[in-house]
């Protein structure tokens, strides 16, 4: 029972999705009831499933004697799960209000719903098709959320977009093929590659790791991978914030450490060649990202650019291929998940109650919009990883990590975070200054006609940044639930 | 006493005791001087609060019993005298204090460095443990480089060649009580650092005492030949007392030399000190007066104006002939002494057979110096006093008794370091010091000073142009050094923010350019896809000469319908998810 | 530390903890009387200022934070109150709203958290080789783990240590102070250098002696990079003071300089030094305090922010300038005055440390200073009470008497703690030698 469990998750919002446009809502009420009602009863009843189906399958269907479609609980992908079904009804109430002005919102919703149940579907895959399939899907459904606007820039976005995702994608199969022609495991609940993985095969293996990680690496935004995430700014922003900073960018990361934990292992990486390439890759990248959000004046695209810097984090720590480094991993997913969906929103609805779009017109913005602004500080200050909030759990245990591993390029990644750290908080925190402290000669009445949000907007806000708080506060849960992944992926510990 | 963090201590003994009475009276006498002398000016009470702050600190530096006690007294001397250097608020008087306090701040830093290097090296400042506690490091670098780090700040003080450049600018411009002090006692500070040093730390260094020696030569005949070149009443009796620290000086290094066993070294050093203080004291205060009634020093202008002053030229010709050094004064008794031992020494290296040559010279030295001061004194009393002013109208305001030129309590205190040095030079009328062998070096001198006295006659000597401080030191040290370690300092200041700047400027365009790498291709491939999703909707219609006609806005409508429908992916990738959905659904069933 | 405070545990090696030992108990008696002399004067000042309810909120937070800081007994609760300090005084930096003050504001941000972050690498290290967390002196580190990383851990040493100096203005992240100081208003410069800048100190002490421990450190090459460090800083602040004529931006690059003799005694990891450190620290506060407000009550009564301008001044405000000028004799070290005394006792445990060159270049630069300090303060003085013949005067009238009276506390305090040194120089000595 409890596999077609996981089978009715993903289809609740597909299918209820797909109805949206076909139900055509014309009352706002109605469909804001109609969209809420699946979304929310979609994330209780997967967190409900988290906490009792563990280990629970379902095989769809058998492709042949050894690939199949399968469904399947486990402690890795629960996480992701739990992320991703937390955020989502937040993220949805927030877009009912900030869409309310924008045209095609039945045709918006459908796809926003049907996003999430495949989203599920990349986190409860069971093997390595399951999971291509999912996520070639989650590229396609969430094409049209960025060029919902319909401009040209917008258009060329989701162009962009799609061209780099399908020919990660591609890399990520090639590799894919090539392990399963040499006789690796695809399934997930097989850790590493088992005898296949002999000298001789060894050569090939190493060229599949780095396809399928640069595949992968396309939508978790890994230089020189990354151009999509910016210009996919122009999608409205709870797309941007959802999908960008949390759904579409963590299903790239996650696939990362699916392929590093489980379809290779911690024996196979740890010291190989591929591993300092990806280590250099990702470490690079989290300077790089941070210089360029810092460089960067357009709100929404500094935000992108930070979300690039940050994701390379989480590839990090997963390619430290330690206990810790999947957990400090994992936490970063979690806690980075919060701290940017804030920030994207505080924009948006920033642009959505006033229509500036550069960072350099926030002043005096703390005043006019003080919750949001609040909010928005405690989010930076987080992502900057100042204790007790939570960023600077997640990078202090990054930074422990790759300490314990203490090669030469973990080090490099400890050096790479503490100079993101500095960029992160001159990109973010002179926004706030901007907003809370004007220069003499700005004047009041210039921001009358800008209001703070209303309660559709702010209390998301609110949530996470008090969950920004507590986590950072009391994290024990949270680490031992994450914590509770080591044993499926380090069998021999 | 426990001050400032240490055991603060005092001492009375020896020359502790006669220096502290020494500042007693000479303060005594120069605040009852003031009385009249500051009678006109502004700001007394500041005055007169900082003199009595000297004379606190003074004494604390003569009294102390160990050098931190010392220093701190001695900071506290500098900064207060200071005050009483530029209390006239001129611009001559602003520059002298700058050059005075310039000079007693880098020798106090100088000499904290060396007490620092002392304390280091021996484990005590005590005074009186310090000839014990250096004894083992005879010789060595360490006690030397303290050694002279603390010359040069007792040196400065005492004005010895060549940090004497405050005094000759300094005295003339202080308020002349204030001189007196400056001169008389301030200077003997210095002195008493100096004995520490020589007598206590270095004692029987020949190296040391040799150093001292040539410093003390070059200091005596400097001094005196400047003041024999000076036009100015005060600036003639500073450099006077640059030359007499000379002769103290002298007196320091052949007690070094003989590792204090020279009673004659030890006797004519202290009794000089008492003399030139005392000498010093009457000398300015009588410059005071002349100052006090005419405002003016330069002697071409107070020339004659002590013809009718009997009492004044009493006092002045007491000091004049002590301080030269003629028979039966107590300079005479002092220089004797100072000579003698000279004499001594060249007896002793000949008797053992070792060069003589340097110690004759400095002998000689020391003879000339004193016939200088005795012609540089003999003319300015007689400039004052004999000769009649150049103008005669002015020898006639002169002349003119209308008003006294100084009040009773004035003359009287000014007689009291007269009758002390009277005192003194009767004290020691006794037989020995009056031989031939004795007075031969005194006529010597004094025969040296009558000649050019006689040579000298009659003639304005043009007071020498090079000034040591103004082409030297200030050049060198505003010109040279501030310019050189301020750009150096500049240059430091501003690296961290040039290489901050430089880094993440570096970092930008790395970045930027790293952007461009894959976004161009991709640019390329996206312009390409482009074309197939969005037809140039610029091209030519047929329709567009229909443009604003109801048919042709119908027909775009239905146009761009179409267009949005057949082009837009969403509606193609809605279908295939569906379609993948009805699959999935379909393999579950199955 | 005896008795911890745990204000929260957020997991194992991660808690947020209080405890008062000696040195901090120090600190924060020093930052509280400094707070409340300085918060008198800016209830005066504030008549100067716009938005003065929200420069006293930060000005109270700041103390909060500070006191946080003072008491914090592990290295990710200082870290946590160093980072918030930084966030929470750069409001009373950008108080004018001027674009210049924006823009140094801007730039203490930066400098302070590059430094911060710097020291949050040696937080990542202290974790992972230390034997627990709270600071212990000697040292926490575990040399079990230690061993055969020495190499890396002091490197590490030296980039935290370098970091944290950013606050207290050390080259080559001195740069802020400058900048910062003159467009502040003068309660905050005051605070900023007098106080905030000891936060580095602080933090620095805790670091080096607490954490890698004085026997760790001694002899290396990081404690030779930083001692040649503080000594550039110190010859720098003091020679770039001499040359400028903005009076606040004078006592900024004063402040470069001073902080930087106590962080000479603090390198120089012996007990003596130390303890002029320690002394430095008190006295360096007391009178830079004084020097700012001297500063700022001249601008705040008659609008003259150049030393040039100050001719005569002293005249105009007697009380303002004699206060200033004892300040001016403690900051040289001309004793009895405040002073004196920490430099004697940097001066003779640098050369009986006995590192070679080192141990007497640093004394003869600590003199230099000295003399360019006499060089670039005593001037003011001169020129504000002798204006000498034929120059301008100045026209203006005293401070109110509201700012006067925390001056003349500082004052007397110069004097008091000069001549009567004794009982703190041996309470001092207890801490120092406590730290070994």
């Amino acid at each position: 029972m409890t596999g077609f469990g996981i089978l009715i998750a993903i289809l609740v919002p597909i299918l209820g999705g797909a109805l949206v446009p076909l139900l055509d809502f014309d009352a706002r009420r109605a469909r804001e009831y109609y969209v809420f009602a699946i979304v929310l009863a979609t994330s209780v009843y997967t967190l409900s499933l988290l906490s009792s189906g563990q280990g629970s399958e379902l095989v769809l269907y058998h492709l042949t004697s050894t690939i199949d479609i399968t469904l399947r609980i486990d402690r890795y992908g629960s996480i992701f799960a739990l992320l991703v079904s937390v955020l989502w009804p937040l993220a949805t109430l927030y877009a009912f209000e900030y869409m309310s002005h924008l045209h095609k919102k039945n045709r918006f919703f459908g796809f926003f719903t049907i996003c999430y149940g495949i989203t599920l579907g990349v986190a409860f895959a069971g093997n390595f098709i399951t999971m291509y399939l999912f996520y070639e899907l989650l590229t396609l459904a969430t094409v049209p959320l960025i060029t919902h606007e319909g401009t040209r820039e917008a258009k060329v976005a989701g162009v962009k977009y799609l061209v780099y995702s399908i020919a990660g994608a591609t890399a990520a199969f090639i590799g894919m093929i090539a392990i399963l022609t040499h006789g690796g495991s695809l399934e997930f609940a097989v850790i590493g590659l088992g005898d296949a993985a002999t000298p001789e095969n060894r050569r090939l293996f190493d060229l599949a790791f780095l396809f399928m990680f640069f595949g992968f690496g396309v939508k978790s935004a890994i230089w020189p991978l990354h151009g999509w995430l910016p210009t996919a700014g122009v999608a409205p922003t709870p797309v941007t914030a959802l999908l960008h900073a949390v759904a579409v960018v963590k299903s790239g990361v996650f696939a990362i450490g699916r392929v590093v934990y489980f379809t290779y292992d911690a024996g196979y990486l740890a010291g190989s060649m591929v591993q300092k390439i990806g280590l250099a890759f990702s470490a690079f990248t989290i300077v790089y990202g941070t210089v360029m959000a810092w460089k960067e004046i357009h709100f929404k695209k500094r935000l992108a650019y930070s979300t690039v810097s940050n994701l390379s984090y989480i590839v990090f720590a997963f390619l430290l291929v330690t206990p810790s480094g999947l957990t400090a991993g994992l936490l970063h997913m979690m806690f980075h998940g919060l701290m940017k969906i804030v920030l994207f929103f505080v924009a948006g609805t920033v642009m959505h109650q006033s229509g500036r779009i550069y960072v350099t017109d926030l002043r005096g913005f703390g005043r006019a919009m003080p919750v949001s602004f609040a909010t928005f500080t405690i989010a930076s200050l987080a992502l900057t990883g100042i204790p007790p909030l939570c960023g600077f759990l997640s990078k202090y245990a990054i930074a422990e990590a790759a300490l314990a591993q203490g090669s030469p390029l973990a080090y490099a990644g400890v050096a790479a975070l503490l100079v993101s750290a500095v960029f992160t908080a001159a990109y973010l925190l002179t926004i706030c200054v901007r907003a809370y402290f004007p220069p003499a000669d700005f004047e009041p009445w210039s921001l009358k006609s800008v209001k703070e949000a209303n309660l559709y907007m702010t209390l998301p806000l609110v949530l996470l940044t008090a969950a920004i708080v507590l986590l950072g506060c009391f994290p024990g849960a949270l680490q031992a639930f994450i914590g509770g992944v080591v044993p499926a992926a380090f069998p021999g510990l | 006493m426990n001050l400032c963090g240490f055991t603060m201590s005092f001492t009375t003994a020896g020359i502790h005791g006669l220096y502290a009475v020494m500042a007693c009276f000479m303060w005594f006498v120069s605040l009852a001087f003031s009385l009249e002398y500051m009678h006109h000016y502004k700001h007394k009470s500041m005055y007169y609060v900082f003199l009595l702050a000297t004379f606190g600190a003074t004494a604390g530096v003569f009294l102390s019993a160990d050098l931190l006690t010392t220093f701190v007294f001695f900071e506290v001397m500098s900064f207060t005298s200071y005050v009483l250097v530029i209390h006239d608020e001129s611009k001559g008087a602003m520059r002298a204090g700058e050059t005075y306090l310039a000079v007693a701040v880098i020798g106090g830093m100088v000499m904290l460095m060396g007490l620092f290097l002392l304390y280091d090296l021996t484990g005590t400042l005590k005074i009186a443990e310090l000839p014990d506690a250096c004894a083992p490091y005879a010789g060595s670098g360490r006690l030397y480089a303290a050694a002279i780090c603390m010359l040069v700040g007792f040196g400065a003080k005492a004005g010895l060649f060549p940090l004497h450049i405050w005094l000759p600018k300094a005295h003339p411009v202080a308020p002349a009580p204030a001189s007196a002090l400056l001169s008389g006692i301030l200077t003997k500070a210095g002195i008493y650092g100096m004995l520490i040093i020589c007598c206590s730390m270095l004692a029987g260094d020949e190296h040391w005492a040799a150093a001292i020696l040539a410093l003390g030569a070059v200091t005596m005949f400097l001094g005196a030949f400047l003041a024999l070149l000076s036009g100015n009443l005060k600036k003639t009796l500073a450099c006077s007392s640059v030359s007499q620290i000379g002769f103290i000086t002298t007196g320091i290094g052949i007690a070094c030399l003989t590792n204090n066993l020279s009673e004659m070294a030890s006797k004519g050093t202290v009794l000089h000190m008492v003399n030139h203080s005392l000498i010093k004291l009457l000398l300015f205060s009588c410059a005071g007066v002349v100052y006090m009634n005419l405002h003016k020093l330069a002697l071409s202008d107070v020339r004659g104006w002590g013809r009718n002053k009997p009492l004044l030229g009493l006092y002045f010709a007491i000091g004049a002939l002590t301080i030269s050094g003629v028979p039966g004064t107590s300079g005479y008794i002092s220089k004797t002494l100072l000579h003698e031992s000279i004499v001594e020494v060249i007896e002793e290296l000949e008797h053992a057979g070792e060069s003589i040559f340097l110690l004759k010279g400095l002998e000689w030295v020391f003879l000339i110096s004193g016939g200088l001061t005795f012609a540089y004194m003999s003319r300015l009393f007689f400039c004052l006093f004999i000769r009649k002013n150049r103008a005669e109208e002015v020898q006639k305001r002169y002349n003119n008794k209308m008003h006294p030129y100084m009040n009773v309590l004035s003359a009287c205190v000014i007689a009291l370091p007269a009758i002390a040095m009277l005192c003194i030079g009767a004290v020691y009328w006794q037989h020995h010091y009056y031989t031939w062998t004795n007075l031969k070096g005194s006529l010597t001198s004094l025969a040296i000073g009558g000649l050019l006295c006689l040579l000298l006659k009659g003639r304005d000597l043009k007071e020498l142009k090079f000034d040591l401080e103004d082409r030297v030191y200030r050049p060198l040290l505003l010109g040279v050094c501030v310019p050189l370690l301020g750009g150096v300092a500049k240059m430091l200041s501003a690296a961290g923010d040039v290489a901050a700047g430089l880094c993440v400027a570096l970092m930008r365009t790395i970045a930027q350019a790293l952007a461009g790498v894959i976004e161009g291709i991709m640019i390329r491939l996206n312009k390409g896809l482009l074309r197939q999703i969005q037809p140039h909707e610029e091209r030519f219609s047929p329709m567009d000469w229909l443009r604003g006609h109801p048919i042709a806005q119908r027909w775009q409508e239905i146009r761009m319908d179409v267009l949005d429908s057949a082009n837009s992916l969403s509606f193609g990738l809605l279908m295939a998810i569906l379609g993948l959905c009805v699959f999935l659904i379909y393999l579950v069933r199955n | 530390m005896t008795q911890l405070f745990t204000l929260l545990k957020i997991s194992d090696g991660l808690a947020i903890q209080f405890g008062a030992d000696g040195l901090g108990r120090m600190f924060l008696c020093l930052d509280t009387v400094m707070w409340i002399l300085v918060g008198i004067y800016a209830f005066k000042y504030k008549e100067h200022m716009k938005h003065t309810k929200r420069f006293f909120a930060f000005y109270l937070l700041t103390y909060l934070m500070l006191a946080a800081l003072s008491m914090a007994a592990n290295y990710l609760t200082m870290y946590l109150c160093f980072e918030f300090m930084t966030l929470l005084s750069m409001p009373m930096v950008l108080q004018d709203g001027t674009p210049e003050s924006i823009a140094a504001a801007r730039k203490y941000l930066m400098y302070s958290i590059f430094g911060a972050t710097l020291g949050l690498l040696g937080f990542f290290f202290s974790a992972h080789y230390g034997a627990g967390t709270v600071f212990t002196p000697g040292g926490l580190l575990d040399p079990a783990k230690v061993a055969g990383n020495e190499s890396k851990l002091l490197v590490v040493a030296f980039l935290s240590i370098a970091g944290f100096s950013a606050k207290a203005g050390m080259f080559p992240l001195h740069a802020w102070l400058p900048t910062a100081h003159p467009v502040a208003p003068a309660p905050a410069s005051a605070v900023l250098s007098g106080v905030i800048t000891k936060a580095g100190v602080l933090c620095i002490l805790r670091v080096m002696y607490q954490v890698y421990g004085a026997s760790f450190l001694a002899g290396t090459w990081v404690q030779k990079a930083l001692i040649v460090l503080s000594l550039i800083t110190v010859f720098m602040g003091s020679m770039m003071a001499y040359g400028e004529d903005l009076l606040k931006r004078r006592l900024a690059y004063s402040t470069v300089s001073q902080v930087s003799y106590v962080l000479f005694g603090v390198f120089t990891l012996h007990p003596v030094a130390l303890l002029g450190a320690l002394l430095h620290v008190i006295y360096h506060s007391i009178i830079k305090d004084g020097l700012f407000l001297g500063a700022g009550a001249v601008i705040f009564t008659n609008h003259k922010e150049y030393v040039s301008q100050l001719h005569g001044m002293g005249k105009r405000m007697p009380v303002t300038f004699g206060c200033f000028t004892v300040c001016s004799l403690g900051l040289i070290g001309i004793p009895p005055f405040a002073g004196f005394l920490s430099k004697w006792y940097l001066a003779a445990g640098s050369l009986s440390e006995g590192l070679p060159v080192l141990s007497w270049l640093g004394p003869a630069v600590l003199l230099l200073s000295a003399l360019l300090t006499a060089g670039y303060l005593l001037p003011i003085s001169i020129h504000g009470f002798f204006p000498g013949e034929g120059e301008k005067e100045a026209e203006g009238k005293e401070a109110p008497f509201q700012m006067l009276f925390p001056m003349l506390v500082l004052a007397l305090g110069v004097v008091v703690f000069g001549v009567f040194a004794q009982p703190l120089a041996d309470a001092l000595l207890r801490i120092a030698e406590a730290m070994f």
